[in-house]
């Protein structure tokens, strides 16, 4: 490689020199989701361990009965939410989803609600 | 990417040829199952996802401006192989006023093409074959990939919930063999969200020391930190002078692209 695009390197710039408030805004925004979504996670009954940091839930699929990658299909097929089977991420993922929380908090509701609604329907 | 087509009569147009190129190790490594999610998602509709890690905000304006007026000002031709003198200097302030460590902008920096780059670079100028390379699990996809690609051995190293998805300095010892040479860390982590506090950072330092570890730490996350600051791993004594910090734009500025 010779260098990083030239037009990137200006925009990197421009976001290390004017861009730090917006950051700070989003990352606000981003603690009030994961407190929304880790909240409504653990009360329809996938536990999930806090996340301190990044955008990512990782919660436990193991008492649905259903191997992550099953239960990311279905929760795809049946209702309508995308997440991604932990065992992508190396066994030690296995048992888990990774569930990225850099979505409104209208959605993050209404994933809560669609997969609440798909763990019921759970025998 | 090669696209597979099973269906295709015409021989002059299948891509078996290419195929036959691909080396040994390229074979040895298996497809990411993250692909077939993200085309079920794709397919359907009213689907919401939180498959991919990508923000979903819009760039900042004035930064998408600050591309468009240096195309505009001609600003289109190569830069210094290590980046924009002026970008160096800039980041070399920004990483002492948030992460209290000090790099050289003109000796100790260098700009890639994304995080991605800069690992693959890394890992591929430090591993000889054969050398163990200790990888955090569960962890970004393509970590063990690169090593695979260097003849590098990639070995897994657990951080579960037990450990609240921080990496244990026994677990860690359990990995260390006499062939192990670089451990990769990603803190806050993506998959998890686990980050690594202080003093978990000062118990992996005696090891990294002990056996002669070289770091590389993907900081890519650090700006997303909501329990207190975040803490730099080349920030713990003993560790600047054998850690490769890598950092990125993309999440914290949302510029993926």
């Amino acid at each position: 490689m010779l260098s990083a695009p030239t037009m990137s390197q200006y925009a990197a710039l421009e976001a290390l020199k004017n861009g730090k408030e917006a950051m700070q805004e989003m990352v606000r925004e981003y603690h009030l989701r994961r407190n929304l979504f880790v909240d409504g996670l653990n009360r329809i009954g996938l536990p999930c361990h806090t996340p301190e940091g990044a955008f990512y839930a990782f919660p436990s699929v193991k008492e649905t009965g259903l191997t992550d990658f099953e239960f990311a299909e279905r929760l795809i097929t049946e209702a309508g939410v995308a997440v991604v089977p932990g065992n992508v991420f190396g066994n030690s993922g296995i048992g888990h989803v990774r569930c990225s929380y850099a979505v409104s908090r209208q959605e993050l509701t209404e994933a809560i609600r669609r997969m609440d609604e798909f763990i019921r329907s759970l025998p | 990417m090669l696209s597979v087509k099973t269906d295709n009569a015409c021989h002059s147009r299948s891509n078996q040829k290419i195929r036959d190129f691909i080396s040994d190790r390229a074979k040895a490594i298996p497809p990411s199952g993250i692909r077939r999610f993200f085309d079920l998602a794709g397919q359907m509709e009213d689907v919401i996802s939180l498959g991919v890690g990508e923000p979903d905000y819009s760039t900042p304006w004035h930064i998408c401006d600050a591309a468009i007026s240096s195309i505009e000002q001609g600003h289109t031709a190569y830069t210094s192989n290590t980046g924009m003198e002026p970008l160096r200097k800039e980041l070399a302030d920004f990483i002492r006023n948030q992460y209290q460590i000090e790099y050289d902008p003109i000796s100790e920096m260098i700009i890639t093409t994304g995080v991605s780059e800069g690992l693959d670079i890394v890992i591929r100028a430090v591993t000889n074959p054969g050398d163990e390379v200790l990888v955090i699990d569960p962890s970004y996809v393509s970590y063990a990939p690169c090593v695979t690609m260097a003849g590098g051995v990639p070995i897994p190293v657990p951080c579960t919930e037990k450990t609240r998805f921080r990496l244990s300095s026994d677990v860690l010892m359990e990995h260390i063999t006499p062939k192990s040479k670089v451990l990769i860390l990603n803190f806050p982590n993506n998959p998890t969200g686990g980050v690594m506090r202080r003093e978990d950072l000062e118990a992996i330092a005696d090891i990294a020391i002990d056996h002669n570890l070289l770091i590389l730490s993907d900081e890519v996350y650090a700006e997303l930190t909501y329990e207190g600051r975040h803490t730099a791993t080349a920030s713990i004594d003993g560790l600047w002078d054998r850690t490769v910090t890598l950092s990125g734009f993309s999440k914290a500025f949302a510029m993926t692209g």
